[in-house]
């Protein structure tokens, strides 16, 4: 069989290409990317709303439950969210670290209250 | 391109690659490392397939990547994996066929795992959603790696290797 013997010019050139190609792909996706997540919020189990993660600048949002008293108050900052108060003893929720990527978690025992994160699209669940 | 008169050789040479390839798929299990969370992986198996692209007929190396997709898919990935290696493998095999006497061995590896990774990318996107797309370029990178490694290999066994 013939073949080429050496790795020539060509060839580097060649895989060069395919490579900066990827990469800024790579790049332009992953700014695109970050947009659609979002924070996912729920008490007792439904969903009480969903906010977009990205914000320009700190948010804060209050969480109520069914008699429309404030459980606790989440914090969306640097697109990332965490817990800055909370009603009940144990405060476990605020110690929490924040969150930032997909399925990720908040749970409040006390209040019922859970915030997640989730993604616009479903790519997360594939099966690699 | 003749299907016919499988000599002893032939069929042993066959059988022998056909076996390397489990082997090597085999060993891959044993790597304990996953290269990144997306779960790609080296393709080891992939050395055999470009080893026969140059030393076997098309018609045969055609049968080992079809015995490599179909042991390996069965043993250690599932019936989705199966499917998406189908996919790439074909894809990936007219690629390293089209570019073979053009271009050097290493390369022709590169763009084999590249295509491999982007018949797996198109199956997904029939198969579950569109959005899986967006795992293209990093895949394309992952190929680029993984087929210069295996490159690399097969250029090694191809060179001192005579069948």
């Amino acid at each position: 069989m013939k073949r080429k013997k050496k790795f020539s010019v060509v060839d580097i050139v060649i895989v060069a290409v395919v490579l900066i190609t990827a990469f800024s792909a790579l790049i332009f996706i992953n700014s695109l990317g970050n947009a659609g997540n979002k924070v996912e919020i729920s008490v007792d189990g439904e969903v009480y709303k969903t906010v977009t993660l990205k914000t320009d600048k700190k948010k804060e949002i209050e969480i109520k439950d069914k008699n429309g008293k404030v459980t606790n108050i989440l914090v969306l900052e640097n697109d990332t969210a965490y817990i800055k108060w909370a009603s009940c003893k144990n405060q476990d929720c605020v110690k929490h670290n924040s969150i930032s990527k997909i399925d990720e978690s908040i749970i409040c025992l006390p209040n019922k209250v859970e915030v997640r994160i989730i993604s616009n699209s479903g790519v997360e669940d594939a099966a690699w | 391109m003749r299907l016919g008169d499988f000599s002893v050789k032939r069929l042993t040479v066959c059988a022998l690659l056909v076996s390397l390839c489990f082997v090597f798929s085999f060993v891959e299990t044993l790597i304990p490392i996953s290269l990144s969370p997306y779960g790609f992986k080296l393709g080891l198996a992939n050395i055999v397939v470009v080893f026969s692209l140059y030393k076997c007929r098309i018609f045969d190396t055609l049968i080992i990547l079809l015995a490599k997709i179909l042991i390996s898919g069965i043993c250690f990935g599932g019936p989705v994996y199966l499917l998406y290696s189908l996919f790439g493998g074909v894809l990936s095999f007219l690629i390293m066929l089209i570019l073979k006497n053009k271009l050097h061995i290493i390369t022709v590896s590169v763009f084999g795992a590249i295509f491999f990774n982007i018949g797996q990318i198109l199956c997904a996107c029939i198969i579950m959603s569109f959005d899986i797309v967006y795992y293209l370029p990093i895949m394309v990178i992952a190929g680029v790696f993984t087929g210069f490694f295996i490159g690399i290999l097969a250029n090694i066994a191809e060179s001192r290797i005579r069948v």
